[in-house]
């Protein structure tokens, strides 16, 4: 498949419960073939989006968990929060798992704690860095 | 069924109350998305999600999936036509229903003689659900709510806990 990709920004609000996971890792998914993401990086954007669904909704402001999901030629981005206050080194530590360390750390290109715009909470931002098909692939 | 989808209520619209029929005020799910083409297909997946964690009956689904993917196509078709904006999709679990509520900030639901569409859109969610009120919120913002009696497939009606 190849074409341009065209940025792109879904934000997705989930109140705590049985509906995180399976629609937080659709989003990611869909996004991320959407942005022309290799299967491997697309996986583990996956990855970080079950880790998220697991880890995060205990730690938001008021039982809302909102991630904001950009994509665009050539990276993923996810702004998780607001959390509440520490909230965002607390998902980190909570997933860290024995033997395989901090999945949110290994996966992620990048990975910051902030403070939110509005300064209401904390933010985790994560970054999947690729180079996607349309931009590696000639013609 | 009780859908409000004759030719009068469209122009400026009936207000939708707030509380209208939600079995909850605030929403299982928000999704705000560039009212682009290749996003209808997220609100889709996203639903697909929502149909796998309740259990939904598979029959049921499609039916959630047509109607939003109608509702959500309206909005990116007409809802700025001189620009770009958002749609923002509301899911609401509860009880024995499942509301959803697609939102734009266009015009309106106006007749529009220039349609590039066949004009099915609405009459088509109208027999997917068990209602469909359309019409603008408190903040002037068009709002399609449609409902759908829950069915799950696992539960036999009860939703998860």
């Amino acid at each position: 498949m190849t074409g341009t990709v065209v940025p792109n920004e879904v934000r997705v609000a989930l109140r705590e419960g049985p509906l995180v996971g399976p629609v937080l890792s659709r989003v990611v998914g869909m996004l991320a073939a959407r942005a022309l993401c290799p299967v491997d990086r697309l996986d583990e954007a996956l990855l970080l989006a079950d880790a998220i669904a697991a880890h995060a909704p205990g730690h938001t402001l008021d039982g809302t968990l909102i991630v904001t999901v950009t994509t665009d030629a050539d990276t993923i981005r996810l702004r998780v929060g607001p959390l509440r206050e520490d909230g965002a080194e607390a998902v980190l530590a909570d997933a860290t798992l024995p033997g395989v360390g901090n999945v949110l750390e290994r996966v992620a290109d990048a990975l910051v704690t902030e403070r939110s715009d509005n300064g209401n909470g904390e933010e985790l931002r994560l970054e999947i860095a690729f180079a996607s098909r349309s931009a590696a692939t000639p013609g | 069924m009780g859908t409000t989808t004759d030719d009068t209520a469209w122009a400026g619209g009936p207000t939708v109350a707030s509380d209208s029929n939600d079995p909850r005020q605030f929403p299982d799910l928000t999704l705000t998305i560039p009212a682009r083409a290749e996003n209808v297909a997220v609100v889709r997946h996203a639903v697909g999600g929502l149909g796998e964690a309740l259990g939904l009956d598979e029959q049921l689904l499609s039916d959630v999936k047509l109607a939003l993917t109608e509702a959500c196509t309206n909005s990116v078709v007409h809802a700025y036509a001189d620009g770009e904006g958002s749609v923002e999709v509301d899911a609401f679990v509860g009880g024995d229903q499942l509301v959803f509520v697609v939102r734009d900030e266009g015009h309106g639901i106006v007749p529009r003689p220039d349609s590039p569409g066949l004009g099915l859109g609405l009459p088509l969610i109208a027999t997917l659900t068990d209602s469909l009120e359309l019409g603008k919120n408190a903040d002037d913002h068009t709002e399609v709510r449609m409902t759908f009696g829950l069915v799950s497939a696992d539960t036999d009606g009860a939703l998860p806990a």
